[in-house]
Parts: structure tokens; C-alpha cells; sequence
């Protein structure tokens, strides 16, 4: 069973470049490449695809558009950003629509493991529960604990130990910093704790992405409330077991490392 | 009777009693007049005794005002400067001998041209400085005695008596170098701001054709050997045509094309690797969205970014060997840890390459360790090291020793305002002459809020 991958790029002789690439691994991957956002949604109206590799600055429409509509229409569908930019806040601003983050240039072989282990992070798991992971852009977190962050990230000079509080206590939050973090905006350093996620992210960049990452996304309150004593990776399972209801029977470390693998976090 | 006028008549020999009638009168008259006298002569040494102490009491408040005077002159916060109009100066206060390195004594007398920078000497200055009708404002350039520049606004205006004639011209200056050094410093980091910017804007359009060019050399690497595999198994297949292949080979030169292909498409490979590197580095020295923020900072990644970035200043002339510890972030300010540590590096290329022709090429060590609370990075060179009559003084703002277009003479002063002001780290060196320099950088991990707040 090949995966099937559509790259989404306004550069033609790139998108020529990585079809070129794929065609000594052809029998494990379908790659296929379109110009431009609208010539993708084309494509995939007529194709099933499992994973779209899409850039972030395009004409007519842009990744974040384009990624957004995917996950609307295909929410299956693995979303990865392959951006050109050095500007970590556009990175940011697309966090609750992209499963992992690249930038260009990423070598094919780091590119094709990326799309790999999101898929392999979801094969334990049912087909209608992968579906719904692969729609979750953010985790919900407690409207309490985000009027709290954005009340310490509104004064002109935030106090990052609180903040690191606030967020180290919200399994939500901490998974999203975790993500962005251990993305290759930043030099996918991997750092050992959320504190240090934050710190390494600063409170401006939690200012761009608390109101796109970081909201109660229509749940109960109590949801996001766990016991902290756990690891992040139990705190996580519980919530996604909690979120996706009494239907699923799935093991709630599965779950966690289903999500956690589809974004890229990696927790030591 | 004055008694004068008894005693003088006693003298002569005349009584009173027995002078004739008619003297009577004349000598009452004398006698009036003598007492006249007496009473002038009380009257003058009275006045005199009065006028001498008016005139003691006049000098002591003329003394006390000229000390006064003296002491606005001497501690008013401008330089004044008082010369004839052929520039001799008469006299000068303490705050104009300050401004220039000098005594008083060491000015006065002499000529205030000499104390002009040696660059504005003679540019529209001429000596025979002339009076002026009203006061007029200068922005000179002066030289202090340790050959820094001093930048000053003079008012000169022209001291006349009660008639008019103009006697000497005074000169106010007010020492604007300190405002001078921070608008320079301003309009550097403005300008390196422009750089960076430009710079992120620059590696966005590199990235996409670096993706390109790195997947096509890949292919390229990849088709070729997977052509020359086939062409040699295709032509094993037909021994009997051997001799008539191996001249077409020949005429094509495929022996050539076979061994060269594969090391023109590595070389590609690696030099297509080595810009995104520099990209990369470029990147990672970008952090303009948190610019203005402490954020924790991987000093080893930034070291290595950086040695990357001034690679072309490094490169002939001395390796680079890094010695990175396992230190953890720190929470700084990354764009300025980042300068500090490009100055430092550009530092020690500099000095490399001044004695490369007498000690060859030359090593930058960069070396980063743990210290309880803190990390030290260590930027040594084995370059010339700084002579002892000049240490004193590498930190001072504009203070250069590099030819001009090479430094600024900014970079160790603002390194230094970023470790010890905005950090509360520090920065020192240790140096030995012909042997080499290592700058020391000491950081607390915890960044310099908590500091403040203690």
C-alpha cells in the first residue's frame, strides 16, 4: 500500500525537483504535485491522498488558507508546512492548522520519515479515531487558565515564571509549545521541559499564539482539568480519551502517541 | 592762646603779658588761624584714616568677587576659553582643560588651533582668528591629549571695553561627544537592524531554489550511477564489439566523464550544503519577531551560527576549533548575545590575521562550560594580543586601533554595554603580547530579570 503525498508549491522547478526524488522510492510513495493552492483542492477533489506537503508565501491563495480548507474538506489528511521563511511568527500563526512544520531547504529522506512517522503514529489506532486526531488543531484548555495567560501576556513585560506556570499546568498548552518548539523553525533543538518550551518561545511569540492555539474551543471547563502529577503523556491521553467520548475504546497512551507523533512532539 | 603760638613766642622771648597793645589783635589772629589748622589737619587725617578703610573694605569685596567669578569660571560645566585674535589663549577653566585631557597650565599660552583635531586643521580655519561683530557658534572637532576626539559647540564672541575696542575673544564649549557616541551608536544598530532584515528577506528567496538545487544534485548523483551501472552491464553484454566500444570510448573520453562526474556532482552537493549552512546560520541569527525580549537562548547553536557567518573573515587565516560544553539556555537577549559574539569572533580573526605573516595561519578557539549559575564562553586567538599601554582602554567607545573601514571602534564598547549593562554578566580578557587573546563572556543561565528584582 503506497502513501499517497501531494506537494503544493508556487515554484514549479521545485515541485519538478522533489517529483524527481520520489521516483527512486515510487513503490513505497505516490507523490504527486500541484502549483498553487486551487490546483491542489482540484486535485484532491478527483484523488484520495493521505499527506499534503504545502509551502506558506503563495499567490492567490496561501498555505495557511489552503491547509485550512484541507482540513475542512479532507480532515484525514496529514498537513505539512514546508516553508521557505525564516519569520517564526507566520509559523506560529498556522499552528492550529499544520501537523509538523519543515523549512526549506529539508532534504528529501528527512522529509519522507516526517510523513512517515505521522502515519505510523496513527496505525494503531481505528479509522474513525485517526480522523479525528488528524482534525484536532488544538487541544482544549480550561477558559479559566486562558483568561489567566492572557492576563500575565497583556502587561508590557510578562513574568515568564508565571507564564511557565500557567502552561505547564495546562496539558493543552504544553503539547502546542512542546510542538512548536521542537519544530524546524526552531533549529528543532528539543528541549527537555515545557518551562524551558516557553522560555525558548518568549512572550512574544506566546502573544501571536495564544488566541490562534490556545482556547477552551467550545469544551467543558472540567476537560482540561487533570491531575498534574502525571506525565504529559497521561495527562494527554486522558484528555483526548475525555474529548473523543464513551465511543471509542481506544487505550489512552495509544491516543497520546498517536497525537503526539501526527505533531512532531517529541517528550523526553 | 594756640599753645604753638605760646611756645614760639616763649622762645623768642616775649611774654605775653609785656607784648605791646597793638599786637594783641595780629596775635589773637594768628593764634585763630593756628587753630584753623589744627582743625584742617583733624579733618584731613580723619578723612585719610576713613578713605583707607573704605579702599581696605573696597579690595576685600573686589578680592571676593574676582574669587567668585574665578569659581563660576572654574566650575561652570562648559569649557570657556578666553584668546587673543591671533589664537593665543590667555585663559581657560577647568572644565575646557577636562575636555581636552590637559592642565591649565599646559594650555595657557599656547595655541587653541593645536588643540583641533588634525583632520579640520586648516579646513577654513584660519589662524588670524578675527573679532566678531555678534556670537557665533562652531561645531569643532578637538583632539584630547591621549589622541581621542572630542566633538564640542563653540560659541565665540568678541569682549570689548567701555569704548567699544574689542581686547579678546571668549569661546564656550559645550563637550557634545557623549551625545556624538550614541547617536553613532544608534545609527549602527539602526543600520544593522536594516541588514538584518534585509538578510532574513535575503535567505527566504535562497530557500526555495536551495531546495531544488540540493534534490536535483540528489537525483542527479543518483541517475548517474545508476546510468554508468547500466552502461557497463550493457557493455559486458557485447564482448565481440569490444575493441570498436573502447575507441568510441576513448573519443568520447569516458573515462574522464566517468571519474569526474561523480566529483563535480558531490562538489556541487557539498557547496550547495555549505550555503544552506550559512542560510541556516542566518536564520538563527535572525530572531527579529523577539528582538526587545529575553528569551532562552542555545548559546552553542548561536557560536556556531556565528563562526559560520564570519567565515570569510576567518578563513585564511586561522582554523576554528570549538570546544562547547554541555551548558544549558539561557534566558538573554538573543540578537544581542548574538552581535557580541560576531564582534568577538571578527575580533579574533582580526588579530589572527595581523600576525599571520609572522606566525602563519593562526587558531580561534570558542569554548563554552558550565560555572555553577553561570556559563563562560571563551573566544581565544592566537593573533598579536593587545599591547599593555592600550588594554586600558579597548572598551572605550570609538577607541580603534584597526585601519579605517576595518572597525568602528564600537564593536568591544558595545559588546561590553550589552554583557555588563543589559546582561549583568561580564566581559574581560586576558592577553599577552605576540601570543594571543581570550575574551571571557560569563552568563547567569537565569538571565538578568531576576538580578534586577533582587
Amino acid at each position: 500500500m503506497t502513501i499517497a503525498v501531494l506537494f503544493v508549491d508556487d515554484e514549479p522547478r521545485l515541485l519538478d525537483a522533489i517529483q524527481r526524488q520520489m521516483r527512486a522510492v515510487r513503490f513505497e510513495w505516490d507523490a504527486s504535485a500541484a502549483v498553487g493552492g486551487p490546483a491542489a483542492l482540484a486535485m484532491m477533489e478527483q484523488k484520495n491522498f493521505d499527506c499534503v506537503i504545502s509551502d506558506m508565501r503563495m499567490p492567490q491563495m496561501d498555505g495557511a488558507e489552503f491547509l485550512s480548507r484541507v482540513r475542512t474538506r479532507w480532515p484525514h489528511v496529514s498537513r505539512i508546512l514546508l516553508s521557505g521563511q525564516s519569520d517564526v511568527g507566520a509559523a506560529v500563526r498556522a499552528a492550529p492548522l499544520v501537523h509538523q512544520f519543515l523549512s526549506k531547504p529539508c532534504a528529501s529522506d528527512v522529509l519522507l520519515s516526517t510523513v512517515a512517522m505521522t502515519r505510523r503514529a496513527l496505525a494503531p489506532l481505528e479509522e474513525g479515531t485517526r480522523a479525528r486526531l488528524a482534525c484536532l488543531g488544538v487541544l482544549p484548555s480550561a477558559p479559566a487558565t486562558c483568561d489567566k495567560l492572557r492576563e500575565l501576556l497583556s502587561v508590557d513585560e510578562p513574568n515568564l515564571d508565571d507564564v511557565s506556570y500557567v502552561i505547564t499546568n495546562d496539558v493543552a498548552m504544553s503539547v502546542k509549545s512542546m510542538q512548536l518548539v521542537s519544530s524546524a523553525f526552531f533549529g528543532a533543538c528539543g528541549v527537555a521541559s515545557v518551562d524551558a518550551a516557553v522560555r525558548t518561545l518568549g512572550a512574544s511569540l506566546l502573544r501571536t499564539l495564544a488566541p490562534v492555539a490556545f482556547g477552551s474551543d467550545g469544551w467543558r471547563a472540567d476537560v482540561a482539568q487533570l491531575a498534574s502529577d502525571a506525565t504529559l503523556e497521561e495527562r494527554t491521553g486522558w484528555l483526548l480519551q475525555t474529548m473523543l467520548g464513551i465511543g471509542t475504546n481506544e487505550n489512552p497512551k495509544l491516543l497520546a502517541r498517536g497525537l503526539l507523533g501526527l505533531w512532531g512532539v517529541s517528550l523526553r | 592762646m594756640h599753645a604753638l603760638l605760646a611756645r614760639q613766642l616763649k622762645r623768642i622771648g616775649i611774654a605775653l603779658e609785656s607784648a605791646p597793645l597793638e599786637w594783641r589783635a595780629l596775635l589773637d589772629r594768628v593764634s585763630q588761624t593756628y587753630a584753623d589748622a589744627d582743625q584742617d589737619r583733624y579733618r584731613f587725617e580723619r578723612s585719610m584714616t576713613i578713605s583707607s578703610e573704605e579702599m581696605r573694605e573696597l579690595a576685600e569685596s573686589l578680592a571676593a568677587e574676582r574669587d567668585r567669578l574665578r569659581a563660576i569660571f572654574d566650575s561652570a560645566a562648559v569649557g570657556i576659553c578666553n584668546a587673543l585674535p591671533d589664537c593665543t589663549i590667555i585663559d581657560c577653566n577647568e572644565a575646557y582643560a577636562r575636555m581636552l585631557g590637559r592642565t591649565r597650565a599646559d594650555i595657557i599660552g599656547r595655541s587653541w588651533v593645536d588643540f583641533i583635531h588634525p583632520d579640520e586643521r586648516g579646513k577654513g580655519m584660519t589662524t588670524a582668528f578675527a573679532y566678531l561683530a555678534q556670537p557665533t557658534s562652531f561645531e569643532r572637532k578637538y583632539i584630547h591629549r591621549d589622541g581621542s576626539t572630542v566633538w564640542g559647540i563653540a560659541t565665540v564672541s568678541t569682549m570689548r571695553d567701555s569704548t567699544g575696542a574689542a581686547f579678546s575673544n571668549i569661546a564656550v564649549v559645550r563637550d557634545i561627544t557623549a551625545q556624538r557616541h550614541l547617536e553613532q551608536t544608534l545609527s549602527h544598530a539602526q543600520k544593522l537592524e536594516a541588514v538584518g532584515r534585509l538578510a532574513a528577506g535575503v535567505a527566504h528567496e535562497i530557500n526555495t531554489p536551495l531546495q531544488f538545487l540540493g534534490d536535483n544534485i540528489t537525483f542527479l548523483d543518483r541517475s548517474l550511477t545508476a546510468l554508468l551501472g547500466l552502461y557497463r552491464q550493457t557493455r559486458a553484454l557485447m564482448p565481440a564489439a569490444h575493441a570498436s566500444i573502447e575507441r568510441l570510448e576513448q573519443a568520447a573520453d569516458l573515462e574522464f566523464i566517468a571519474g569526474e562526474l561523480p566529483r563535480a556532482i558531490h562538489e556541487s552537493a557539498g557547496g550547495v550544503a555549505h550555503v544552506a549552512r550559512i542560510v541556516g546560520a542566518m536564520k538563527v541569527l535572525a530572531h527579529h519577531e523577539q528582538s526587545g525580549r529575553q528569551t532562552l537562548v542555545d548559546v552553542n547553536t548561536t557560536l556556531r551560527s556565528v563562526v559560520t557567518i564570519a567565515h570569510s573573515e576567518i578563513k585564511y587565516v586561522a582554523d576554528v576549533r570549538f570546544e562547547l560544553g554541555d551548558i544549558p539556555p539561557v534566558l538573554a537577549y538573543a540578537d544581542d548575545l548574538s552581535q557580541v559574539f560576531l564582534n568577538l569572533v571578527v575580533n579574533a580573526a582580526h588579530a589572527t590575521a595581523d600576525s599571520v605573516r609572522t606566525k602563519g595561519r593562526g587558531e580561534i578557539r570558542v569554548s563554552t562550560r558550565r560555572d555553577g549559575a553561570n556559563i563562560v564562553i571563551e573566544i581565544a586567538d592566537t593573533g598579536c594580543g593587545i599591547p599593555e599601554n592600550i588594554r586600558a582602554r579597548v572598551f572605550d567607545p570609538f577607541f580603534t586601533t584597526k585601519e579605517v573601514g576595518r572597525g568602528t571602534g564600537q564593536g568591544l564598547s558595545i559588546a561590553r554595554a550589552i554583557i555588563v549593562d543589559k546582561h549583568h554578566g561580564t566581559l574581560s580578557f586576558d592577553t599577552q603580547v605576540g601570543v594571543g587573546t581570550v575574551f571571557f563572556v560569563q552568563l547567569a543561565v537565569a538571565g538578568s530579570t531576576r538580578s534586577e528584582a533582587a
